[in-house]
């Protein structure tokens, strides 16, 4: 820095001022820091002016001091610049360029303070004691401050960029890095999302779930338990646990009470991670894992889940961002089980739908068959219907045969009968008797009037009545036990007896003549001619 | 009327009395004919009208199938055949009694007996009496008939 010489004339002294103005701008150039910059601006200040001391100080927008440099024997204190400020402030918001405070405000021992106005309404304040060469200064040295604190405004600012600067990579930086992390989250998120849609098995996604999210968040412990009260059904998948727990030995309704006494919100909704607040009731639950954080969930009506996780493996806080990106995490998972736990709903409605479709056509393949069959059944029916109806119809009818059985079975029973009556009947007509001999009319009257013949008319009584020979006697076959005994008992059998009497219907004659040879008559004869030629009187039977 | 008429002429009851009293006639008339069948063969032979060859014959199935036809009548058994033989038998009687009438034949009758009935102008309206209750249960018969008692009837069956 150079140091004030003793000037010979005005000419040199200016051109002192000019070189101690570009060895500060040379100075400035290299400088970035605000505190490194004030102490240059006042070191070249101090030493383009001679002063015994001074002081630079910088505030910022809210009037707060950041950089105090003070050199020489003077002292100040941060409570008087502040009181600077309060004067400054209003000049400085008028006027953008640098000015001196006026004399009644300057602080004590200082005989010139500057006040530079930068940017974002901050200050610069540059205090000068006086001089050593004990004369007050002039326009020229004011002139050189002016000057200087251009430089130092520029610098100033410039250094107050860089810083700004320099915070705004460091903060995008730190947001970049958030925003990997985040990234990295939501790729596992993502990763499970896949792993999911591929395993829509419960199982399967609990499987794939912890391991994912134990190392997307770092963490070494981890246990999801999935609980469906409805048919006491348990889901247990733990990692990084020893010894591992298994469903029978776990507390899983005692761990999920208190997982929901821990949570904020009693009430839980569906398909919402809700993070458990008070965990210190947990630890004791499981042997050998203490969880660091937990989630409860429910994934439907009576299906109760809750995720605990172990300490992080990173010595570090988690961000608030990275807790919801936890929170989502679990949150997208139960959306994940309540799609597996639909499928496997569905997939059993499908099945169960499968079978109904199966007993529904075996139903119909039967209903065919039993169609068939009774189509069968109907025709047969019919055909029998029909049969019955036309044997009916026959029934009714009069049929041959139903008189050829009734004339049948007449004829049998009837035959049957006559063969065992012994007053039955014989079929046929008996031969005419051999020892009965026919005699023509010339014969039977010369036997009536020779030999004395007896003339026998043998047709029934009221036949013989309406007309007989002359001198016949009747004598029906009917009644020719009565009539023999009466009248015939003393009659010479070897009297001639010539009968008569036969119809279409009766042979009376031969029947009665029979009877008189049975009676050991010697002559009988049968007269076939017309009585009435017998008769004297002519008369005809 | 004639109308009301018809009813009481279709109404089953009533050739079902005709059926049995058809019946049981017959039924009497045949017992002392098959007891007696020589008797019943002079009162054929009476007739003049039959064949000597064929007198016998007659006597002797004549009152059987008398007593079957009779029989089925009663019983319900092939109603209609019986009943048609019984008008066959009654018109062949009915044809006999009127010859018998016009040629002022003097004999007896020889339905029921044998002697004591002589053939008259009333057994020629009884004759004419049966045979028309013969034709009425021939033709509206349909009540108890023991041949379709244990027959499936068609309108059981129902067929479509």
């Amino acid at each position: 820095m150079t140091r004030m010489p003793s000037l010979p004339h005005e000419g040199d002294r200016k051109d002192y001022h000019l070189a101690v103005i570009r060895e500060t701008a040379a100075e400035l150039g290299h400088v970035r820091h605000p505190g490194r910059i004030l102490a240059s601006f006042l070191m070249s200040a101090q030493g383009g002016l001679g002063a015994m001391g001074g002081f630079a100080a910088l505030t910022d927008r809210s009037s707060e001091i950041t950089h105090l440099i003070v050199r020489g024997e003077e002292k100040v204190s941060r409570e008087e610049i502040k009181s600077l400020i309060k004067t400054a402030t209003d000049p400085a918001k008028a006027e953008p360029s640098a000015f001196f405070i006026s004399r009644d405000t300057l602080l004590p021992g200082f005989a010139l303070i500057l006040a530079c106005p930068l940017e974002d309404d901050r200050l610069a304040f540059l205090g000068l004691a006086p001089a050593m060469h004990g004369r007050d200064y002039d326009p020229n040295d004011r002139q050189l401050l002016i000057s200087l604190s251009s430089l130092f405004q520029i610098s100033l600012n410039s250094a107050l960029f860089s810083t700004r600067v320099e915070l705004l990579n460091a903060e995008l930086e730190k947001r970049n890095t958030e925003l990997d992390r985040q990234v990295f989250y939501l790729n596992g998120l993502k990763e499970l999302s896949m792993e999911a849609g591929e395993s829509v098995d419960v199982e399967k996604f609990l499987a794939a779930f912890l391991p994912t999210l134990l190392g997307r968040f770092s963490r070494s412990q981890g246990m999801v338990v999935l609980h469906n009260r409805a048919d006491g059904a348990i889901w247990l998948k733990t990692m990084g646990i020893e010894p591992e727990p298994t469903p029978a030995a776990l507390p899983v309704d005692r761990l999920l009470f208190l997982c929901l006494a821990g949570v904020e919100n009693k009430h839980i909704q569906p398909l919402q991670a809700d993070p458990v607040v008070q965990m210190e009731p947990l630890f004791p639950l499981v042997p050998g894992f203490v969880p660091e954080s937990a989630f409860l969930f429910l994934v439907k009506d009576q299906m109760y889940g809750t995720v605990l996780l172990g300490p992080p493996l990173e010595d570090r806080k988690f961000s608030d961002p990275e807790k919801e990106l936890l929170s989502a995490f679990v949150a997208q998972s139960v959306l994940h089980l309540k799609n597996a736990d639909s499928f496997a709903a569905i997939v059993a409605l499908n099945r169960n739908l499968a079978e109904q479709n199966q007993a529904l056509r075996d139903t119909i393949d039967e209903l065919t068959r039993a169609e068939q069959r009774i189509s069968v059944l109907e025709t047969a029916a019919r055909r029998i219907a029909r049969m019955v109806s036309h044997n009916a119809e026959r029934i009714m009818q009069v049929r041959l045969l139903d008189f050829i059985l009734i004339i049948g079975i007449s004829i049998v029973l009837g035959t049957l009968f006559n063969l065992q009556n012994p007053k039955g009947l014989s079929f046929f007509p008996l031969p005419r008797p051999k020892e009965a001999k026919t005699v023509t009319t010339p014969e039977a009257l010369r036997l009536l009037s020779g030999e004395k013949a007896l003339l026998i008319d043998a047709r029934p009584r009221e036949f013989y009545e309406l007309i007989h020979a002359h001198g016949a006697i009747n004598v029906p076959p009917s009644l020719f036990d009565a009539l023999y005994t009466a009248n015939f008992n003393d009659e010479d059998p070897e009297r001639p007896l010539i009968v008569y009497g036969r119809t279409v219907s009766r042979l009376y004659d031969e029947m009665t003549a029979r009877k008189f040879i049975s009676r050991d008559h010697e002559q009988v004869y049968l007269f076939l001619g017309d009585p009435g030629n017998l008769s004297e009187k002519g008369e005809a039977p | 009327m004639r109308n009301r008429m018809s009813i009481w002429i279709r109404h089953p009851a009533l050739p079902l009395m005709a059926r049995f009293y058809l019946g049981g006639v017959f039924i009497y008339a045949s017992l002392n004919k098959i007891n007696f069948p020589g008797e019943f063969s002079d009162n054929i032979a009476a007739y003049l009208l039959v064949p000597y060859f064929l007198v016998n014959p007659m006597a002797i199935l004549l009152p059987w199938i008398e007593l079957v036809s009779g029989v089925c009548l009663v019983a319900g058994i092939r109603v209609r055949a019986s009943a048609a033989v019984i008008c066959t038998l009654l018109g062949i009687f009915t044809l006999a009694v009127a010859v018998v009438l016009v040629k002022k034949t003097p004999i007896d009758c020889g339905c029921f007996q044998n002697v004591g009935d002589p053939v008259s102008r009333i057994t020629l309206f009884r004759d004419l009496l049966w045979l028309a209750m013969g034709v009425y249960v021939f033709r509206y018969d349909s009540l108890i008939h023991l041949d379709r008692l244990f027959m499936i009837k068609p309108e059981d069956l129902n067929p479509p």
